[in-house]
């Protein structure tokens, strides 16, 4: 690239940062990279597990854990070398989307996970594609990545990333399915 | 000493205003309708302007209007506020009055004004000029003693100032609205005022109540509707406070909503607890995320009812269901490292899925299946047994733990008890 050409290229890099566009950031973890403010979702047997380990290589992360009913176990997060003081727990019963869209919007969490069940996903507006809309532009805003959790593929385009868990030998790891990473 | 005088019209809420004016200056006094605040000493804070465009802002909020005015002293300045005049010597010399009692309008110096008139003696400068020997024979003792107040007006001294006990602020409604978001306009109003006068008391509020009142038809069977809030960790904030009360307006006027026009909105903070800092710190920002952390902590808890929102604590105990609490309150959330002992040995790797009400399931060889969800797996691998054995105080039993490993790679956590056949799913590896 001739220097009058990076010169261009600096000189566009600063105009986007004036606008307010920044350029996408990642959090790193040990097979794939996840973007900030993006919506990420992870499938498949041990996706709790990669979830854990990925928080456990990112210590300074804030996390809000949204379910419907509670069945996360806050001790196993403590055996897997992560500190309780950076986690909120919400049991949000039927209202677990509205919860998530207040958490985010508080702008507090650096993650905000929140996993479900397929019949959950069925019960709820999750596949409306305004709320989705509106989870990708919370999202984006906060500068947090969301995590959904789930059994099933939830197809829809405001999802950055599929990620989908499986057991490797005696550890879980994750793949990228679909997105970038 | 620089004193700004805000001249109110009279009958206004001088005591609310006067609340919030604490947080531009410690030291305030309160007139018949007007206060003082002596900005001397807060100069490296903020100029002149700056107070006077707050305190402007705070005005525009309590609806009220004012004339402002700076000056070195108490009654210059209650002076130059009532009559728009920025020059001591050429103030009318009926602000004589002010300078007798700049706290009270008081009218004991009218025989002497009227006598002031007659010689042509208009101004404080034409007072001011006449030997002072001869005020005593020509006026009687006010004369002597308004001479004296002019000459030595930085002496007055600054009476306490009390506030009140509790907040309250209210609002008539003339265009009565039905609707909520109308209503929520008024009521932003008010979470406003409030929101000004914890700031300027240095207070946060722990417990609030709103009260509608609606016109009084005969088919309204419940003319004044209260709605109280306590909250789990005390706000502050305008947008907090409303943020709660549109959460809480939207549930319970959905089900039982107004039945006439509302003609009047009452707010009242209970019950309030100190704010730590009431000036912000622009080099930390743990105070603001503290505030919205409480704002976020109330708003679920409004909505999805208490300890839905919690930070885990942990508990010293072996029983995997009993290991953690929920805490809630600031103190938890900055301590959760507290309460982990370090002296006992961590127990065998946990799974971090715990059911609350262990799944029945039945075996087959090697094959599982739990009816309830109709899901059925395929062993693959067994490990343990771990036995965890009860509270023996609680009458408790013993349990055996496998973990057992999949075909389609789940490790589901299983239990079985010594004395009973059946196995039950308590969690898994997900």
């Amino acid at each position: 690239m001739s220097a009058s050409a990076e010169k261009l290229e600096s000189l566009k890099t600063q105009l986007r940062a004036l606008g307010g566009f920044h350029e996408k950031e990642y959090l790193q973890s040990r097979e794939v990279s996840i973007p900030r403010g993006a919506i990420t979702q992870v499938v498949g047997p041990g996706k709790t597990e990669c979830v854990a380990e990925f928080l456990a290589q990112n210590p300074q992360l804030q996390v809000a854990w949204i379910e419907s009913r509670l069945s996360i176990n806050p001790m196993g997060f403590m055996q897997r070398n992560l500190s309780l003081q950076r986690f909120l727990f919400i049991e949000a019963k039927s209202n677990f989307v509205w919860a998530t869209l207040q958490t985010l919007s508080s702008g507090l969490f650096d993650v905000v996970v929140m996993s479900f069940s397929p019949l959950e996903q069925k019960n709820s507006n999750l596949n409306d594609l305004r709320v989705m809309r509106r989870f990708q532009l919370l999202a984006e805003k906060s500068r947090g990545s969301l995590f959904f959790l789930s059994n099933q593929t939830l197809e829809s385009w405001p999802i950055a990333l599929h990620l989908e868990a499986f057991r490797d030998a005696d550890s879980y790891k994750w793949r990228n399915v679909r997105g970038h990473a | 000493m620089r004193v700004v005088c805000i001249l109110l019209s009279p009958g206004a809420a001088v005591q609310n205003l006067a609340e919030c004016c604490l947080r531009l200056s410690p030291q305030v006094a309160v007139g018949e309708h007007w206060i003082f605040l002596e900005i001397g000493k807060c100069t490296r804070l903020y100029t002149e302007d700056t107070v006077l465009k707050r305190i402007r802002v705070l005005l525009s909020k309590f609806g009220m209007f004012a004339h402002l005015a700076v000056a070195d002293d108490i009654p210059t300045a209650l002076a130059f506020a009532r009559y728009q005049n920025k020059n001591k010597s050429q103030l009318p010399v009926r602000a004589l009055l002010d300078y007798l009692n700049p706290f009270q309008y008081a009218d004991s110096l009218n025989p002497m004004l009227g006598q002031l008139n007659k010689l042509g003696v208009y101004t404080i400068e034409d007072f001011q000029r006449l030997p002072r020997s001869t005020l005593v024979g020509r006026f009687g003792k006010e004369g002597l003693l308004a001479a004296q107040f002019l000459a030595e007006a930085e002496r007055i001294l600054w009476p306490h100032f009390k506030i009140k006990e509790r907040i309250e602020e209210s609002l008539a409604l003339h265009q009565a609205p039905l609707d909520i978001e109308p209503l929520l306009f008024h009521i932003k109003t008010l979470t406003d005022r409030v929101a000004s006068r914890l700031l300027g008391r240095g207070e946060r509020a722990s417990r609030f109540q709103l009260f509608i009142h609606q016109e009084k038809f005969s088919h309204v069977s419940q003319p004044l509707r209260e709605f109280s809030f306590d909250l789990p960790l005390a706000q502050s904030t305008s947008l907090s406070l409303l943020s709660l009360i549109r959460e809480r307006l939207n549930t319970q006027l959905s089900q039982t909503p107004l039945q006439s026009e509302v003609e009047r909105i009452q707010l009242k903070v209970v019950e309030a607890v100190p704010l730590k800092t009431s000036q912000r710190d622009f080099l930390n920002r743990d105070e603001e995320e503290r505030e919205l952390w409480g704002g976020l902590i109330a708003r679920l808890e409004e909505k999805l009812g208490r300890d839905s929102a919690f930070v885990a604590l942990p508990v010293d105990t072996h029983i995997p269901e009993k290991s953690w609490r929920r805490g809630r309150d600031e103190w938890d959330r900055q301590n959760v490292g507290l309460h982990v002992s370090e002296s006992l040995p961590l127990p065998p790797p946990r799974p971090l899925r715990i059911f609350a009400d262990p799944l029945p399931l039945q075996r087959e060889g090697a094959a599982l299946f739990e009816q309830m969800s109709n899901l059925s797996w395929e062993i693959e691998a067994i490990h343990g047994p771990e036995r965890i054995r009860e509270e023996w105080w609680y009458a408790g039993s013993e349990r055996d733990y496998y973990r057992i490993q999949t075909r389609s790679g789940e490790k589901l956590w299983v239990f079985q008890r010594p004395e009973q056949e059946g196995l039950f799913l308590h969690g898994s590896f997900d």
